[in-house]
């Protein structure tokens, strides 16, 4: 069967949905910017699970951004409220969505367990050892994740598929140390996560729909915001990548050392 | 040979705040050294003694330069070069 975008509008009409995304799973690490740009859109085009994993709590400073939450959340926990959100969407979209909301944090001692058994995983976490473990599980675990970062102005996403094409560590290789300012001082702007994301849900659509094509595999999109300029980048395979060479076998926690909030 | 230059945030200290700025060097290693006589301390931020560092990538225009020749890749009057780190938030 042709996979069918849902193109469909409002509820009630004929909004049928795809039957491709409607029985497909997906893990949201990180409930943040990126994941309130993100997962809308895939609860909206009717993907029929989504669990949310997020260990944070909303609070104010984060509202000019993280478009899931309202003044009124800030003191609570970020995972059940942006579940309950994307169902509200999904219903209004004329679908029905399952999900679970899981408080707590992805770690190398869980994230082997955490990813088995979805068909993606979106991943907007706040920190490089949360985005480096998402690789490494992912590509361990031949779940496909599409991931991103955003810091001020400037962003990148990409999406990587088991054993085909460039990892996150075909591009970046490794954690940076400790030298970068970190995240809380550098801030995010919300077209920067709002870019970013809705271009990580186009990337996870298409692999859900088997829609992606060779030039999604090896691209990085880097999104320079205030130059205005959003680049594909061509990232092949790197030969010396630990992940995809086979040197990384299992998830060793002295890998992400304590998380370095960089920027 | 004027090549424009991509001063990601982290490194704008070093560059009086500025996000770009004009280098000189026909290769891209001629160009660190340029910006380095400019802006004391960059280089040392973008290479360690085995070339660039793991965390930050240097595109020449739309080509990450480690599928081009690294830090021997030549580069081209009106070439745009970015300096893209890592980055974490979301």
């Amino acid at each position: 069967m042709t996979p069918q975008l849902p193109v469909t509008s409002h509820a009630g009409s004929d909004a049928a949905p795809s039957p491709s995304l409607s029985q497909r799973r997906v893990l949201l690490v990180g409930a943040g910017g990126l994941g309130s740009a993100a997962a809308p859109i895939l609860a909206r085009a009717g993907v029929g699970h989504i669990d949310v994993l997020d260990d944070d709590r909303v609070e104010a400073s984060n509202l000019q951004r993280q478009t899931l939450y309202s003044e009124a959340d800030c003191g609570r926990p970020k995972a059940p409220l942006a579940l309950e959100r994307l169902r509200a969407q999904a219903t209004a979209a004329g679908y029905q969505l399952q999900g679970v909301a899981r408080e707590m944090r992805l770690l190398p001692g869980n994230a082997a367990q955490l990813v088995a058994d979805y068909d993606l995983v979106l991943e907007g976490a706040d920190n490089h050892a949360t985005k480096f473990l998402v690789a490494d599980a992912c590509a361990l675990g031949g779940v496909p994740a599409v991931q991103g970062g955003a810091v001020r102005w400037v962003g990148w996403a990409m999406a990587s598929r088991p054993g085909r094409g460039p990892c996150l560590r075909c591009v970046f290789e490794d954690m940076p140390g400790g030298e970068q300012p970190d995240c809380a001082a550098a801030g995010v702007v919300g077209p920067a996560v709002g870019v970013i994301g809705a271009l990580q849900a186009a990337l996870a659509l298409k692999l859900l729909l088997g829609l992606h094509d060779r030039s999604d595999a090896g691209a990085l999109y880097s999104l320079s915001g205030l130059h205005g300029s959003l680049r594909r980048i061509r990232v092949p395979r790197r030969p010396e990548c630990a992940l995809c060479s086979g040197h990384i076998q299992h998830i060793d926690p002295k890998r992400y050392a304590p998380p370095q909030c960089a920027a | 040979m004027a090549i424009t230059v991509r001063i990601p945030t982290p490194l704008r200290t070093l560059t009086e705040g500025r996000d770009e700025v004009t280098a000189k060097g026909a290769t891209i290693r001629e160009l660190i050294d340029d910006l380095e006589s400019n802006y004391p301390g960059i280089k040392d931020r973008l290479c360690d003694e085995k070339g660039v560092r793991r965390f930050v990538n240097i595109y020449q225009n739309e080509e990450d330069i480690r599928f081009l020749d690294s830090l021997d890749t030549a580069l081209a009057d009106g070439d745009s070069v970015s300096i893209v780190p890592a980055i974490a938030g979301g």
